[in-house]
């Protein structure tokens, strides 16, 4: 690397509020100078307060400042910053009160490491280049997982914003209920979003079946194809379609298979759906108010267009989402009949078709629905076999309900527990077409702050526990963002997974026995994490 | 195509510094204003924030946090992060107690908008947060939030003690109305929403009696980490009850519209207050749960199992002979009407439209949902999308009820439309 091509300047403060003795600093500052790195060395007096023109000088130069973090509180760092009109790249900032003298105490050697540490993010100063300004370098491409509505958007949005894209097709491995009911409302808004993404010179379409094996490399991740070709992506973005479970009762549909049927018309017009339908929604399980929404259009659908009698049972209303209300009113002017039921149904096959028994909650009276050719009961969404592969592939976890991020606030919109691996869509939970359009929104933000050079993390910078104060208390598993605290093999300490964790420092502040810690100072493991950001 | 892309890569450090000189209005200094301001300023953008209250943070600031041994998950710890952020950050400069009163547009490009501010007498870039002028004020005027400097209330009676003592002079009670223009680029309306007040239907008796509060109420106290009102006169609290969509889901008496919110906070608020005082007991009055988060499943069964549920809504709350709230609702079981009575009722209270909304419409040309919420007029395709003006963007809770990690999100979407709009006039 080109060292000392620039000269570096080194600005210290002198103070020390907090330790008992005071360092020799003109000792300090020739042995610095010695180290051929640093060309000037500026003392402060009393950094925290005023500044005396000293650094007036140090002018378009690189600057390393030293200090302690009140500093950085106070905002000077960043007001000197901009009075000396530094580029971000030619600045940073080593935080010696925390870092050095309160890890170091009492014991001989603060003035050695202060010199080491101050050495070496001197050295991480001198290797860095300008900063790259866009999201991702040219040759790195983004991956987006699934061709469904929310894939398309992510990728379109990608590609507006410059970035090439690969998305592997996930049709017809699985067609959410959501899916097909925005074809049914507006039959070519997807094909479009598809044709779109075809013509577009930066975005590839791959076939699931080229997918082999995706591997995190260096800096990115390396995409086997079946073939043995290899192509590297900096980032990948997991936005599956979720499929929907099947109906629990026998013989009865879920949506899916229902708007299976009104794509196929001929199965609606041949007797095979005669009498009344009933929806059942809520049916033993918590839906979301997005099937709710997604039933209820199927129900008026069957209305309007095939003059079917139709009931809907509902346990809970869901109306959370915009525009559901107003839907619910148009199918009870359609002719819709809500009946909202307590708690538990009874549900008989007789054959020639089904009898329902149960508690109206208005009236408290018992209601029986008899012979029904059609029983719809939506289930919950789930990943797809699939998809759950290529996640496990990665090491990307998923949580309760098949949801692929944790409902922690610590964490950008769009972040998974991997870095580099994006969530997108339907695979955070069930959405809407609204929804799915402003994450697609937020995608590009994630993207943007997590993949900028000062959003790298750095490997050795993942908590250290003590064996001998961690009590197993499992405080840190609980706490931690992204699920990377976990019990070593012999369930004696916890430890943190490199690969997940984001070195964020949660588990360090919530430590009850304080054996978390996050900086580890030494030396060689500093300066190989240095290397890394570098 | 490679080469093009790298020929945009060498330009980019020229547009980051075109970036620099832009300007970007942020209307509404709530979470969804604040996120908004600190992502673009984090991009290098300078930003200009205008509220109408003399802080920032807006409603949800004041609101507290309501995890017990494990987080729930409300988010008022990323509007304490984001105001902290606010602070540091020396890109955005903001106009407290103020109020956009015109747009123009600029021949070339952007905007020039016209701020109307009657500003609080204690100045908010020069106060150091010492406290002498609230130990001195007679009437308690003296106010703060957290991680913010103090401001003074209308109680002040501008007796000038706190002029005395301020040792930096950041006060000045002469309040007079300033109008200044500032030039933006873009702007971003996250002019927030309405609590919706309980007192305009008597039935309710909010106002009347001491026992009975909202959810915002609820909150404020939250936000001081008391858990229940710790008035003298309201001893005792044994027995509480949460009325839930009071304001919402009613065409007669409120809005129409679910408000997304109120389950999500009464349910986590009786569980904290639950944990602090175990043996309270609490119901909670619902007519259909519709908090539906990633977690809840565990969530809900644990809960119904310290707190009971009923699955009704009140008809009214009188007074019985102790002075006590009596809530009488119609019991699904028999149909009957009975009557319950409680030592405090809490309403949670929706979410409406902003009271100014039409005035934001009209200044900012954009459109009134049949709910009164704001919406882009034009662009349906993308709901951070602009006005009829392009640059003009909207988020969080002005649009529709929205949570504060949903404002969060929302606010990262506009804050990404701002920046494509800006590199395109670049």
């Amino acid at each position: 690397m080109k060292m000392g091509r620039q000269s570096i300047a080194i600005a210290i403060c002198d103070q020390q509020c907090h330790s008992k003795g005071r360092l020799d600093y003109r000792n300090l500052s020739e042995r610095l100078l010695k180290s051929s790195l640093f060309k000037e060395v500026v003392i402060l007096e009393k950094a925290c307060r005023d500044r005396n023109g000293k650094l007036d000088g140090l002018k378009g130069k690189k600057v390393l400042f030293g200090g302690c973090p009140f500093l950085e509180e106070s905002g000077l760092y960043e007001k000197t910053f901009q009075d000396l009109c530094l580029k971000k790249a030619d600045f940073f900032t080593v935080d010696i009160k925390t870092e050095i003298f309160d890890l170091y105490e009492g014991k001989e050697n603060i003035e050695e490491n202060l010199y080491r540490k101050l050495v070496a993010s001197g050295n991480i100063l001198a290797r860095r280049e300008p900063f790259e300004e866009d999201i991702i370098k040219p040759d790195q491409k983004a991956l987006v997982y699934g061709s469904g509505f929310s894939g398309l958007k992510a990728a379109l949005r990608l590609a507006a914003e410059s970035i090439p894209v690969d998305i592997v097709e996930t049709h017809g491995a699985s067609l959410s209920p959501g899916y097909l009911s925005m074809i049914l409302a507006e039959p070519g808004m997807i094909t479009g979003l598809l044709e779109a993404a075809r013509k577009a010179e930066t975005i590839t379409l791959l076939p699931q079946k080229a997918l082999k094996e995706v591997t995190p490399g260096e800096g990115g991740f390396i995409f086997r194809k079946a073939g043995g070709e290899k192509q590297e992506y900096g980032t990948i973005i997991f936005a599956p379609e979720r499929e929907e479970r099947p109906a629990g009762e026998i013989g009865a549909l879920n949506l899916t298979q229902l708007y299976a049927r009104i794509g196929s018309q001929e199965a609606l017009k041949t007797g095979a759906w005669k009498g009344e339908t009933v929806f059942i929604l809520d049916h033993k399980t918590e839906t979301g108010p997005e099937i709710f929404s997604d039933a209820i259009k199927a129900a008026e659908y069957l209305r309007k267009m095939h003059c079917a009698e139709v009931k809907i049972l509902l346990r809970n209303a869901r109306v959370s989402i915009p525009g559901l209300q107003e839907l619910y009113d148009d199918c009870r002017q359609a002719g819709i009949i809500f009946i909202k039921y307590e708690d538990s149904l009874y549900i008989k096959n007789s054959g020639s078709g089904f009898a329902i028994t149960g508690v109206d909650l208005q009236t408290s009276g018992q209601f029986i629905i008899k012979d029904t050719a059609g029983l719809i009961i939506p289930g919950k969404t789930i990943l797809s076999p699939q998809a759950r592969e290529f996640a496990r592939s990665l090491n990307l976890r998923i949580y309760n309900d098949d949801y692929s991020q944790s409902d922690s606030l610590w964490r950008l919109p769009n972040e998974s527990n991997r870095p580099g691996i994006f969530v997108a869509g339907a695979a955070k939970g069930n959405m809407d077409k609204r929804a799915v359009e402003e994450d697609a929104e937020s995608l590009v933000f994630s993207l943007r702050q997590r993949l900028s050079p000062a959003g790298l993390r750095v490997e050795e910078y993942i908590p250290q526990v003590d064996k001998d104060k961690c009590a197993l208390c499992m405080t840190c598993m609980r706490v931690c963002p992204f699920g990377a605290m976990v019990k070593d093999a012999l369930y004696r300490v916890a430890k943190a997974l490199k690969s997940t964790c984001r070195a964020c420092g949660t588990c360090a502040a919530e430590c009850p026995a304080k054996a978390i810690r996050i900086r580890n100072l030494e030396y060689e493991s500093l300066i190989s994490g240095m290397r890394a950001l570098a | 195509m490679v080469k093009s892309l790298l020929q945009k890569q060498c330009l980019s450090h020229e547009r980051q510094k075109a970036l620099e000189s832009k300007t970007v209005c942020v209307v509404g200094a709530g979470i969804s204003g604040l996120t908004v301001a600190n992502s673009l300023a984090n991009e290098g953008i300078r930003v200009f924030v205008i509220d109408k209250n003399p802080f920032p943070g807006g409603r949800s600031v004041q609101y507290g946090c309501k995890a017990t041994d494990s987080c729930l998950q409300c988010g008022v710890c990323l509007v304490r992060d984001a105001v902290a952020n606010f602070k540091k950050s020396s890109l955005i400069d903001a106009s407290f107690s103020s109020t956009p009163r015109a747009l123009h547009r600029r021949e070339n490009d952007g905007y020039d908008i016209e701020v109307e501010t009657i500003p609080n007498p204690i100045d908010w870039r020069s106060c150091t947060e010492c406290g002498e002028c609230r130990e001195v004020c007679p009437k308690n005027a003296v106010k703060s939030i957290p991680g913010w400097k103090y401001y003074i209330s209308e109680h002040c009676d501008r007796c000038g003690k706190c002029l005395v003592v301020c040792p930096v002079g950041a006060i000045n009670l002469e309040r007079k109305r300033q109008y200044e223009t500032f030039p933006a680029l873009s702007v971003v309306i996250s002019s927030g929403f309405k609590p919706f007040d309980p007192a305009v239907n008597l039935k309710w008796g909010y106002g009347a009696n001491p026992r009975v509060i909202t959810g915002s109420d609820l909150e404020s106290l939250f936000c001081r980490e008391k858990f229940l009102p710790s008035d003298p006169e309201l001893k005792d609290l044994k027995k509480i009850a949460f009325i839930l969509c009071v304001g919402s889901r009613n065409i007669v008496e409120g809005e129409r519209h679910c408000s997304r919110v109120c389950c999500a906070y009464s349910l986590r608020m009786a569980n904290r207050i639950k944990e602090e005082y175990p043996d309270t007991e609490i119901d909670i009055y619902y007519m259909d749960i519709q908090y539906f988060g990633k977690s809840f499943s565990s969530f809900w069964a644990e809960l119904k199992r310290k707190i009971n549920f009923i699955r009704s809504h009140p008809i009214s709350i009188s007074i019985d002979e102790q002075e006590r709230p009596l809530v009488r609702y119609e019991s699904m079981s028999d149909l009957r009407c009975r009557e319950e009575a409680y030592d405090l009722v809490v309403l949670a209270n929706g979410i409406c439209p902003p009271d100014n909304g039409e005035e934001l419409a009209e200044i900012f040309g954009l459109d009134l949902e049949a709910g009164g919420f704001l919406s882009a007029a034009t662009n349906a395709a993308s709901n951070n999308g602009s006005g009829r003006d392009s640059g003009i963007f909207l988020t969080g809770a002005c649009r529709r009820p929205m949570g504060i990690a949903e404002c969060v999100e929302s606010a990262y979407g506009a804050a990404a439309g701002v920046l494509r709009y800006l590199g395109d006039k670049v």
